[in-house]
């Protein structure tokens, strides 16, 4: 009995000895990982020109920030090509938020106490973003982003902020040209509850019904795994054809589509069933009647020469392109249209770049997405020309980031 | 230390150091404190007042209200709604605590039926409902996306820069906590911890549980929904996505790990769950299994039985630091009873059935004023179910009880305790977290009431009924001899001493009429005799003790009138002389076979062999 | 063709789905006394496994099986050891703390390993839609239905007719008290434990069929079973049964009939309802008062 609870004992302590050690050993690690981001001069002389970016490497947005980090890194790598940013090579400090608002704008803060970094990368969601804008703002730093929310186009709000996400409406416009192309009146549309999904149901519900065509929107809790009562209730309405939303699910969606018996019904995905590659989650007959709109760089039919250039850095730097190129391409274009315009006005003085950013000034680096972002005065979230951005596919596996369509 | 003490300074003064540490907090921006620190310290701060108010609901009242989050996110949408109007933020502010206290109090209903994980689930399901509601209202809150473009803290009409605002954000909490020590350093706090332990203690002591939850509720709301307000200006955008599940997680964490059932732990646990993690995003990818791994070591090492052990006696310590200590374990000859009311009980004609079982058929008794009143009987004779219905845990099926010839609420227990009837439980009914004094000193929560406001702002009118709190219990501490044990923690007393401390806390409550159930049961022999000592003490001042005992010699010993029950009838009434003679009761008591022995000598007999 | 049915035979599943991790909730709950946040992630560990044995590795499901309950038992164990035995029972809820780490240290090793993306998971016997009195359901749906049956009633059998089922009853009751006759409560522990990570990892296959294998499913599966488990009765299996043969159903109705943001608010109400009913859930024991 005696020895029993001297082990025990024994035991407790060995536990607690262990931890603490354990708890220590983090911490230091932590700490030396945290401090590995100081020098700023080179040896070129002329002080580095630093992007600081805050990206969920951790958390819920873990692998869409991973696309966007090595997107960035693909564009610093091309200014850099070119002898840096009006001679300052450019230097890109990553720092993990862990998919959380707050912790990436204390994590900023902290980072102003080194002094502002030049450029700033705020974050990979939309909260995120939001959260760090206020800050960014107040210091005047020119803040790029990823985020689609219309609300962070306002440059009225966030006159700093630079979203090459692309704006709703092309989205809607596309869409709407090609339902009426195949003369479809009623439509049924389903998005995730959310931020992201709503903004853009309400979008196309406007868009559509502003075209004359009857709108069933619908929406489906996001972390659900089948959507078999919202697309019965779309389907009790008689659509002529479904537009549908997701970033994680599409697959669900496809599912519980042939369990409700709407086989014959033509599913038009929208740009966010393509970032990632559903073509394996998907049997022969889900797929049967759905057509996906696809960024044109993620179609092989793509053969820009910054498609190109933007492939091979990404090559050159090791990445396995993980999801549609289309996330790569977006922060790449972010970043060089933000060196197209220091580049033409030959300043990084933030109020005389945000003109040149709104009138698309500066054609030294060519873009992969669209020649045009299509930033203006008041809204700073990409429109492009939809007629470059876009077209329709099949479901079709991806490789490398782009779809492989059959001929 | 000794020096320390000379100024002043003791156990019972340590607030002042708080204080002080308080003062240094609020100066910091100006002791070369950064701004990166100052907003960190400020989210501790924020986190610790939600943390604060969940341990007061949970810690102390042992209410699973985990739902402190949607508390929180409605105090944020309410103050960032109103200064996004052009409101000030001590308006704001005021009415985020305001519509906090409304949710706590709404939230308090169910829980007034459902305890446990229950009430867990509700909390849950009201922060996942949050971004529903929040959609409902997507003018003022900005809906799904978030509210954006919220001004900068406009306080009294003067804009704060960010130091500003930290110091009202740390005032803010340090102002909570001085009031939540004040509270639960008062008698409500140790009136929590005995809803949190035993419902029935809390009834037996005249205790309003409903109330008691409703104010735990209301009041532990109040905090988070400042912390709420005071966030909006932390990042001047708020969103559905701030108020997540993983969020309410990491309030319940902070409370386990700086301890529940604390005041300042609110503070180490926000400290823990918001520093510490703040370095793990440099583990890139592994960030949240180190998290995660965190939070195993972290709630391995913090809810430690030892490690909570060797807290609770440091911090008894700490507190009777430098105070005088009580002297020892003193007998009590002669117990100083003051003269108490003379009350009768009449029962009359108690019937009462379990399903198809009558444990009571008709039974009626009287227990007089100055006299003590035995109930005995065989192990299911319905001895105990007659106690619980006269102190109201149970109604009658027939009959009434009467006190001075006035009906008593039968199934109200609180209400019966109230009119001043006081009870002792089989099994003793110890809080495991009080003192021995705290724990008798509750039993005169209802009977010398001060109210929450004047205890967490220690009024005067607070001051004089702890004063007579602490000298009432002294006196009964000292009647029952455990004087010496007045600051031990009442979980370390022996079975004995649990029992006096029952007594202590009955007779604590003034009420006169005392019902002690099987109260010498595991007693010493020196226990025994201070036991007869204060109930003779207690008869002579006037007092009504009704005893149920299965020690049929001391029954014999000091028992004026004697009711034996069998199966749930009365079987036969006198004084002890006449019950020894008694032929039925041996019979009931022995078997048939001893029916014409003397009953005292073979019980006695009995008793001791075993 | 009739419609409710689909929506009735929806909801079946997703009951199906709730009462497979409630199954691990209740083992736990009765022999440890603590409540597992972790279950949920170790079912989704489990369809990660699915995808990584079954579709990466090609190998027979049944061989799937196997690995999955390996694992599963092997990380059920480590839960046990590290997250539960240190700190259930000792009244500071220090499993509140330790599972949620247990949970989100298996998410971080998924994330890691397999990103966010869904990933597929073989068809367990068909995937083929089928109809079934009026309503269409896959084969593979089917079939989780009846194993979460069978599951379900196979462990509340268990308890109820063999010794150590029997033990670990006595255990919730009373752990002093089962110590005392001689019950080695803490074998029996690691061996629910244990048993509660097999099962989750042997079914990785059968519910993979329908939720695919993605990283975000534990938190809201932890939440709804959780649900189920206090509407039934916590610790009772047949409550688990009935709680999540109803909850499903009714869940999939409200969106069906109403629309998906009615179902929360809905399930709450039925949640509300319960509890002020019959505070205990359903098939629950209700404590006595000890006066």
């Amino acid at each position: 009995m005696k020895n029993k609870t001297n082990s025990r004992q024994i035991g407790w302590r060995r536990r607690l000895v262990t931890a603490i050690s354990f708890m220590a050993v983090m911490s230091v690690a932590a700490t030396g990982c945290a401090a590995t981001s100081a020098s700023s001069t080179n040896e070129s002389g002329k002080a580095d020109f630093v992007l600081y970016a805050s990206l969920g490497r951790s958390g819920a947005s873990a692998s869409f920030a991973s696309s966007i980090e090595a997107g960035i890194n693909a564009a610093v790598a091309t200014v850099n090509d070119q002898g840096g940013l009006l001679g300052r090579p450019m230097k890109l400090e990553v720092e993990n938020n862990e998919s959380v608002a707050t912790k990436a704008v204390s994590n900023l803060q902290n980072r102003l106490r080194n002094g502002a970094p030049d450029l700033v990368w705020a974050g990979s969601t939309s909260s995120e973003t939001l959260a760090m804008l206020s800050l960014t703002t107040r210091e005047k730093v020119i803040a790029l982003n990823n985020a689609s929310a219309p609300q962070i186009g306002e440059a009225s709000t966030f006159p700093y902020s630079f979203s090459a996400g692309v704006g709703n409406e092309a989205q809607a416009q596309f869409l709407l040209r090609n339902l009426k192309e195949k003369g479809h009146k009623t439509i049924g549309v389903l998005t995730a509850k959310g931020a992201f999904g709503e903004a853009l149901s309400s979008q196309y519900k406007k868009t559509f019904e502003g075209a004359g065509l009857t709108v069933i929107p619908e929406s489906y809790e996001p972390d659900a795994v089948e959507m078999d009562g919202p697309l019965a209730r779309i389907r009790d309405k008689g659509p002529d054809a479904v537009v549908f939303n997701d970033f994680v699910h599409p697959a669900y969606i496809l599912a519980s589509r042939v369990k409700a018996g709407m086989g014959n019904v033509p599913f038009y995905g929208d740009a966010s069933t393509t970032i990632n590659d559903m073509s394996k989650t998907v049997s022969a007959d889900q797929k049967e009647g759905v057509t996906l709109m696809s960024y044109k760089v993620q179609t092989t039919a793509a053969d820009r020469p910054a498609v190109k250039n933007l492939i091979q850095t990404l090559n050159k730097a090791n990445v396995s392109i993980s999801s549609g190129l289309y996330l790569y391409a977006l922060a790449y274009d972010t970043v060089l249209a933000y060196a197209n315009a220091v580049e033409a006005t030959k300043s990084t003085d933030v109020d005389k770049v945000r003109t040149a950013m709104e009138s698309g000034e500066g054609k030294k680096y060519a873009l992969a997405l669209t020649d045009n972002i299509g930033w203006t005065k008041d809204v700073h979230i990409g429109a492009g020309e939809d007629a470059e951005l876009f077209s329709l596919i099949p479901v079709s596996p991806m490789v490398a980031g782009q779809f492989q369509l059959q001929k | 230390m000794k020096v320390l003490n000379r100024v002043g300074l003791n156990g019972r003064r340590l607030w002042i150091v708080a204080l002080l540490a308080a003062g240094i907090l609020i100066l910091a921006p100006w002791l070369g404190a950064r701004p990166g620190d100052l907003r960190l310290w400020m989210l501790v701060a924020i986190l610790a007042l939600s943390v604060s108010g969940l341990n007061l609901a949970w810690g102390y009242g042992g209410e699973l209200a985990i739902g402190q989050l949607a508390v929180y996110a409605l105090g944020a949408y309410v103050t960032g709604f109103m200064v996004t109007q052009g409101y000030d933020l001590s308006i704001a502010l005021l009415v985020s605590a305001l519509a906090a206290a409304g949710l706590g109090l709404l939230t308090s209903l169910p829980a007034l039926r459902v305890s446990g994980w229950g009430v867990a689930m509700a909390s849950f399901f009201l922060i996942i409902m949050i971004p529903q509601i929040v959609k409902l209202f997507p003018e003022q809150t900005g809906g799904a996306v978030g509210l954006i473009g919220i001004p900068g803290p406009v306080l009294f009409g003067i804009e704060l820069n960010d130091n500003q605002f930290y110091v009202v954000v740390m005032v803010c909490m340090v102002l909570w906590l001085a009031l939540m020590r004040n509270l639960v350093t008062s008698r409500h706090g140790s009136a929590l911890r005995v809803m949190r332990e035993s419902p029935v203690l809390a009834s037996s002591l005249g205790l309003n549980v409903r109330r008691l939850k409703i104010t735990a509720y209301t009041l532990g709301a109040i905090p988070a929904g400042v912390a709420g307000s005071l966030f909006v200006f932390v990042d001047r955008f708020i969103a559905p996505d701030y108020f997540t599940f993983a969020a309410a997680i990491l309030i319940i964490a902070a409370a386990v790990l700086g301890g529940a059932e604390t005041v300042y732990g609110a503070v180490v646990g926000a400290a823990i769950i918001t520093v510490l993690p703040q370095q793990f995003g440099a583990f890139d990818h592994y960030a949240e299994i180190v998290f995660g791994g965190f939070l195993v070591i972290g709630g391995v090492l913090l809810t430690n039985t030892r490690l909570k052990n060797s807290v609770d006696a440091l911090k008894l310590r700490i507190r009777h630091w430098g105070t005088k200590p009580a002297g020892d374990r003193d007998v009590v000859e002669q117990a100083d009873v003051p003269d108490l009311p003379r009350r009768s009980i009449v029962v009359d004609s108690i019937s009462k059935s379990f399903g198809g079982n009558r444990a009571l058929n008709g039974v009626s008794l009287e227990a007089k004023p100055g006299e003590i009143t035995a109930l005995i009987g065989a192990n299911g004779s319905g001895k105990t179910t007659l106690l619980n219905i006269v102190s109201g845990f149970y109604r009658a099926d027939e009959g009434e009880i009467r006190l001075d010839g006035e009906p008593l609420p039968l199934g109200r227990a609180a209400k019966t305790a109230r009119k001043g009837v006081a009870r002792t439980f089989q099994t003793p009914i110890v809080p495991s977290s009080m003192t021995v004094e705290e724990a008798v000193e509750v039993g005169r929560y209802v009977h010398d009431y001060s109210g929450i406001l004047p205890s967490m702002l220690r009024l005067p009118a607070y001051r004089a009924v702890e004063r007579r709190g602490i000298s009432a219990a002294m006196t009964w501490l000292a009647a029952t001899g455990l004087r010496g044990q007045a600051r031990a923690l009442a979980r370390s007393l022996s079975l004995g001493d649990r029992r006096m401390l029952e007594v202590a806390r009955a007779l604590a409550t003034g009420s006169s009429v005392l019902l002690l159930d099987e109260v010498a049961s595991g007693l010493d022999p020196a226990d025994l005799e201070r036991l007869r000592t204060l109930l003779f003490a207690v008869r002579d001042a006037g007092g009504t003790v009704i005893l149920v005992e299965h020690n049929f010699r001391l029954v014999c010993d000091i028992a004026d009138s004697i009711y034996v029950l069998e199966r749930g009838e009365l079987i036969a009434h006198g004084d002890p002389a006449m019950i020894q003679q008694d032929k039925a009761v041996a019979r009931s008591y022995l078997g048939e076979e001893f029916s014409h022995a003397d009953l005292a000598t073979t019980v006695s007999a009995f008793e001791e062999s075993s | 063709m009739t419609i409710v049915e689909t929506a009735l035979l929806t909801g079946l599943v997703l009951g199906s789905i709730y009462i497979l991790v409630g199954v691990g909730y209740n083992i736990v709950l009765i022999t440890s006394g603590a409540f597992n946040f972790a279950q949920a992630a170790k079912v989704m560990l489990a369809t990660f496994l699915a995808y990584q044995f079954g579709v990466v590795a090609e190998l027979p499901t049944p061989l799937v099986m196997v690995f999955g309950a390996l694992i599963g038992a092997a990380v059920g164990l480590a839960t046990e050891l590290v997250a539960i035995r240190p700190v259930a029972g000792k009244g500071l809820h220090g499993e509140l703390v330790t599972t949620v780490g247990v949970s989100t240290i298996i998410t971080g090793i998924v994330v890691t390993i397999w990103g966010t993306n869904v990933r597929p998971v073989n068809a367990f016997v068909s995937a083929e839609v089928i109809t079934v009195l009026g309503g269409r359901i896959t084969v593979d749906a089917l079939i989780l239905v009846i194993v979460a049956v069978v599951v379900c009633a196979s462990v509340w059998a268990w308890s109820r007719f063999t010794l150590s089922g029997l033990a670990a009853l006595a255990i919730s009751e009373d752990r002093v008290a089962a110590t005392l006759r001689g019950i080695n409560v803490n074998r029996l522990s690691i061996l629910a434990m244990a048993g509660a990570g097999a099962i989750a990892g042997a079914i990785g296959p059968i519910v993979g069929t329908q939720t695919l294998a993605v990283s975000t499913i534990g938190a809201v599966v932890t939440l709804k079973a959780f649900l189920v488990l206090i509407v039934g009765g916590m610790g009772s299996f047949p409550g688990l049964l009935v709680g999540g043969l109803v909850i499903g159903p009714i869940e999939s109705l409200t969106v069906r009939y109403f629309g998906s943001e009615f179902s929360t608010p809905v399930l709450f109400a039925v949640l509300l309802i319960v509890l002020l009913v019959k505070p205990e859930g359903l098939f629950g024991q209700k404590i006595e008062r000890t006066v």
